[in-house]
């Protein structure tokens, strides 16, 4: 595990009601201490590639998820995550979407492009606490990322 | 004179012998008799006289003797007398001797002359028979059996022997004909011997000169000299047969000609019918002979008869005519007849015969050709027919009036070039007439002058060759239509065609765009819609969890009301574009196993409601080809309500099955549950249409909307039946192409 201060969760995320409840339910489930928040795609990959803002950091010390909402200004969240795929650095981060799109062919689209899991944001908040902490448990504790270098 | 007859001297020799019968005795033979009586007695006197003198003969001896002859001759004298007497007696009895045998006498010459007679009568009448049996055109043969050796043989036997009857007796048969069957020989010798007698037996036989004559053979068993043998008449039938053979087919041309020959006397009445007949006119022989021949004629044609009588009792034959006739099935027919008088061999006519044969089908024939005719003149259509110059050899009404062409003109100065338009001239001389010269016929579009206004008019043309009976080429013939009005509604329709065309396509390009734009709609209700509503729902729960101490329990109902229907806000959203989604998306048809899927449908929605207990009849249900997804949804949807609108019901049971008729499938599922009011079954498959109140029954109101469409885009048609409290059943089919 790395240090307190290393991020391992981005999440991509406009709406700021919504990124408050996300925020508010990563808390609840303990989540909350080392994430990044991105307010649209341009500001995501300048994290992701370290450029911009994030010039001082390494690619290498990328999160180890992230949550991308597709709906985005800028840069919808389905060019974020072809950026991301398709750059050997960046290819092995996990990438789950997080939308509330049902749309078919959004799941086709995110899945070609390599996504590691689509989920759609339930209306109801209890559905999306269990959603987000199902989450997290999963990506941040249980599965097991190649380490960057 | 001595008669040397033996009877008589029979007679005197019993005279001599002293017999009883001296009334027999002739005179003279008594006058003998007695001359040598005398001189006996006095040889004897004259022996005695020596002796008398001798001893002293004396007178005593002497006056004895006198004595002695006093007495003899007084005896004498009786005896003289009697001798008289018997004497008379005598020649009365040899005159009635005479007559007798006079008598006798004649008759037996009488006798003798008729012998003769007879004997003279034999002679001939034995002359007679040796002459029949020499030349008898009949061959008459005797032949002793054990060797076949002839006997006998007449002058016609010999002629087909080629011999003579001298020459052949003593000879065998088959030195001159034998049986061209050996074993037939053997029979009819056999049978010969058993019963003495074999007549009439028909046989062929070969003769010496190789020639196989046919005879008819009579044979009897005679016995000669303690012998068998055959006396045999034959006579030559070689001629009859062939006679026989002749009538045979002559019988045989006349009973089966395709002519009904019908024989009949001078009354009319039928005397002979043949099949022919009987197939002309349907009665059969046994039907007609001894009728009058009047039940073939129509009643109006009765006079007929008697006009054809009259001719046959003049002799006449030979008249030919055509009239009408009525077979037994009461049809009326078309003959054509020939009639002719029969003479008997003293020439006087005793009937007619009757040669009649069926033209109905050649009338008939005849008379369609008339209408036929009649058709083509009066057919609005160009008919025209052409010699192989080109003359026009006919032309109806409907030529006439296209090519302006006087109706009372002869078409024999027109030619068929004449009324093509001069643009078209090379096209039909080069293209036309080649193509029917060579392949019989040319179809196509083309333009004819009218002759009189010179105007030009569309056409379509078929110009084909007609042949003779032995398949030469003999005249063209064409049917042409006028095609104005055709070419004229063929642009017309290539207008409006063109105009559909453009209209289709803007159309489509507006659907499409339509299209597009609703899938953006949804796409952003997808998203913009639910996030506000996610905030709606969260920040309710953030302030209940962060501030929920401080508010009234009013404050906090209220907030969970607004929760309450953020969701559901959120649901009808889900629904509305599953809706949306289900119009827009191609239907993906295939099999369709609907037992199995009906079955996963029914363990999910126990899983999902496990503290029910519903009792599902489920029977077997019919394949069906469609959407398997959108198939699922229909039975997801019907039987959610089923369990949902049974959710106050005791006993709930639900029943699933599939009935199949006439070629269409009808699946059903009924419920005992809650029903609902009829009058608001046109309602039911509406979007967001609800029957009952949200309280009672949970929902969005698009689950039977999105049967119907689904239903609706396979083709079929779905309906519901219900009572308010007392159940629904709907029911649905996936139109006609669901069981291929």
């Amino acid at each position: 595990m790395n240090s307190s201060h290393v991020i391992e969760l981005l999440l991509v995320e406009d709406n700021p009601a919504d990124l408050e409840l996300a925020l508010r339910a990563l808390k609840k489930v303990k989540l909350a201490n080392s994430i990044a928040v991105a307010r649209d795609g341009e500001e995501a990959l300048d994290f992701i590639f370290c450029r911009g803002a994030h010039a001082g950091r390494k690619v290498t010390d990328g999160p180890k998820v992230v949550l991308l909402d597709l709906k985005l200004p800028k840069l919808d969240g389905l060019e974020v995550l072809r950026a991301i795929k398709s750059d050997p650095r960046t290819k092995m981060i996990p990438v789950v979407v997080l939308t509330s799109s049902k749309e078919q062919r959004d799941l086709v689209e995110s899945y070609s492009l390599g996504v590691n899991s689509y989920i759609v944001k339930p209306v109801n908040f209890e559905g999306f606490t269990d959603a987000m902490r199902d989450l997290g448990v999963y990506w941040l504790m249980l599965n097991q990322a190649p380490r960057l270098t | 004179m001595l008669n040397p007859d033996p009877f008589v001297l029979g007679l005197l020799a019993n005279t001599f012998s002293g017999g009883s019968s001296p009334g027999l005795w002739t005179a003279s033979d008594l006058v003998k008799i007695l001359t040598v009586g005398i001189f006996l007695t006095a040889t004897a006197l004259l022996y005695e006289l020596p002796r008398r003198r001798s001893r002293a003969a004396t007178t005593e001896a002497l006056r004895k003797a006198n004595a002695g002859l006093v007495a003899e001759i007084d005896t004498l004298r009786k005896a003289e007398q009697k001798l008289k007497d018997e004497t008379v007696n005598l020649d009365r009895r040899l005159a009635e001797c005479t007559a007798t045998l006079d008598a006798t006498h004649a008759e037996l010459r009488k006798q003798i002359e008729e012998r003769e007679k007879a004997q003279v009568a034999l002679r001939e009448s034995e002359g007679l028979f040796s002459q029949a049996f020499r030349h008898s055109p009949d061959c008459i043969s005797i032949v002793r059996l054990s060797d076949r050796t002839v006997i006998q043989a007449n002058e016609a036997m010999c002629i087909f022997w080629g011999s003579t009857p001298e020459k052949v007796i003593g000879r065998p048969t088959w030195d001159y004909a034998q049986w061209c069957n050996e074993e037939e020989r053997g029979r009819f010798v056999q049978a010969l011997q058993e019963t003495g007698e074999c007549l009439n037996h028909e046989t062929n036989m070969r003769l010496k000169d190789g020639r196989v004559v046919r005879f008819n053979v009579s044979s009897r068993l005679i016995s000669i000299n303690g012998e068998s043998c055959a006396l045999t008449v034959m006579h030559d039938v070689t001629e009859r047969k062939k006679a026989e053979v002749a009538a045979a087919q002559l019988a045989a041309i006349v009973e089966f000609t395709e002519d009904g020959i019908i024989g009949k006397n001078l009354e009319g009445i039928v005397t002979s019918w043949n099949s022919g007949a009987e197939r002309i006119f349907g009665y059969r022989a046994d039907e007609m002979i001894g009728q009058s021949i009047l039940r073939l004629l129509p009643p109006d044609r009765f006079d007929e008869e008697a006009e054809i009588l009259k001719g046959i009792k003049r002799g006449e034959s030979g008249r030919h005519f055509e009239t009408v006739r009525v077979r037994k099935d009461g049809g009326s027919i078309f003959v054509s007849v020939t009639v002719s008088s029969i003479k008997n061999a003293a020439g006087e006519v005793i009937g007619a015969s009757k040669i009649a044969r069926d033209i109905t089908a050649q009338k008939r024939l005849a008379e369609e050709r008339v209408k036929l005719a009649r058709l083509i003149e009066h057919s609005g259509d160009f008919i025209a027919m052409a010699d192989l110059e080109g003359r026009i050899t006919f032309l109806n009404s409907g030529a006439r009036k296209m090519i302006g062409y006087d109706p009372t003109e002869d078409p024999q100065n027109l030619l068929f070039t004449d009324y093509v338009p001069s643009k078209w001239q090379d096209f039909f001389r080069e293209t036309v007439l080649p193509t029917v010269r060579e392949k019989g016929l040319w179809e196509g579009e083309m333009q004819l002058k009218n002759l009189a206004t010179g105007a030009l008019v569309d056409v379509f043309r078929s110009t084909f060759v007609l042949r003779d009976s032995t398949g030469k080429p003999d005249s063209y013939a064409t049917v042409t239509r006028d095609i104005t009005d055709r070419k004229e509604a063929e642009e017309k329709i290539n207008r409006l065609n063109a105009d559909l065309e453009k209209r289709v396509v803007e159309r489509t390009a507006q659907l499409e765009a339509a299209n597009r734009e609703l899938e953006a709609f949804s796409y952003s209700v997808s998203h913009d819609l639910r996030s506000p509503l996610r905030a709606v729902d969260g920040f309710s729960q953030a302030v209940l969890e962060d501030f929920g101490p401080l508010l009234p329990a009013e404050g906090q109902r209220q907030l969970r009301t607004i929760r309450a229907s953020a969701q559901r806000m959120g649901h009808l959203i889900d629904d509305l574009l599953t809706f949306s989604r289900l119009s827009r998306q191609p239907l993906q048809r295939q099999a369709v196993d609907t037992n199995a899927l009906v079955r996963t449908v029914i363990d999910d929605l126990q899983q999902q409601a496990r503290e029910r207990s519903i009792t599902i009849r489920c029977g077997s249900l019919a394949q069906c080809f469609g959407d398997p997804a959108l198939i699922r949804q229909v039975w997801v949807n019907l039987l959610t309500n089923a369990f949902k609108y049974t959710g106050k019901t005791t006993d709930p049971q639900v029943e699933i099955g599939s009935i199949t008729e006439a070629g269409e499938t009808r699946y059903f599922v009924r419920d005992n549950g809650i029903g609902f009011d009829m009058r608001y079954a046109g309602k039911l498959f509406g979007v967001f249409q609800r029957l009952h109140r949200l309280e009672d029954y949970e929902g969005t109101g698009v689950g039977l909307a999105i049967v119907q469409r689904v239903v609706h885009r396979h083709g079929g048609r779905v309906w519901a039946e219900a009572k308010p409290n007392e159940g629904a059943l709907f029911q649905f089919t996936l139109g006609p192409d669901t069981l291929s």
